[in-house]
């Protein structure tokens, strides 16, 4: 899948949880999903659960330890499909 | 190294579903969700167990300790219904907890003399990330 693609489904994952919509307009690789967005650090497993489900791979410990920002998100699931 | 932690129950039960499926799993070892399974308020035992692992969490950012999200490493010992000890990273904490109708406080300090002052506090107007994370 093309990285555009791959940041489009994230944005749309998520936006439910975003604290602050400014920096959710500006969002890059580098954004950082607690530091910029404000995401609240429980919501941050609904978001690795949401990423689980449209993307039907599997987000183990290791893993999710480093999602904290969506460059990280990004590298994640591309492992997770290559190893489909 | 003192952290503090605060979860408004009525904002947690809007915004986080804890019955989804995979929620505890991800966020609670095996002996924490058996305290939840067989808690008389689960709810309020998953916010608890939260706050003290979020206060012993943010103690240590204090410490340049690297960010990584992994809940699950966080271990929790309860020692009664609103004290506990908590392990991150090789170091324990003492937690204090305080249950209110609608919401849970708790402080983690790494000193077990300290007297943990559980002070008054005002509930904030502003739930936002920003004025808790102080």
């Amino acid at each position: 899948m093309e990285k555009d693609a791959m940041i489009e489904k994230l944005k749309k994952i998520v936006k439910p949880y975003v604290q602050n919509g400014a920096a959710f307009e500006a969002l890059t690789e580098e954004t950082d999903f607690i530091k910029d967005l404000k995401i609240n650090s429980a919501n941050l497993v609904d978001v690795v659960l949401d990423v689980e489900d449209e993307f039907d791979i599997t987000i183990d410990d290791a893993s999710m330890e480093k999602m904290l920002t969506v460059k990280a998100a990004l590298e994640i699931v591309n492992e997770k499909l290559a190893q489909k | 190294m003192i952290g503090n932690d605060i979860v408004d129950l009525q904002v947690a039960k809007k915004e986080s579903n804890w019955q989804r499926r995979g929620f505890l799993d991800k966020l609670f070892t095996n002996e924490e969700q058996e305290l939840i399974k067989f808690s008389s308020d689960p709810f309020q035992m998953v916010w608890l167990l939260w706050t003290m692992k979020e206060s012993a969490y943010k103690a240590c950012l204090h410490q340049n300790y690297n960010r990584i999200f992994s809940p699950k490493s966080i271990k929790i010992n309860l020692i009664s219904k609103c004290k506990a000890t908590v392990i991150i990273h090789n170091t324990m904490f003492y937690t204090q907890s305080e249950i209110k109708e609608e919401l849970i406080h708790t402080i983690a300090s790494s000193q077990k003399e300290a007297d943990i002052i559980l002070t008054d506090f005002f509930k904030l107007n502003n739930t936002a990330y920003e004025a808790q994370a102080s």
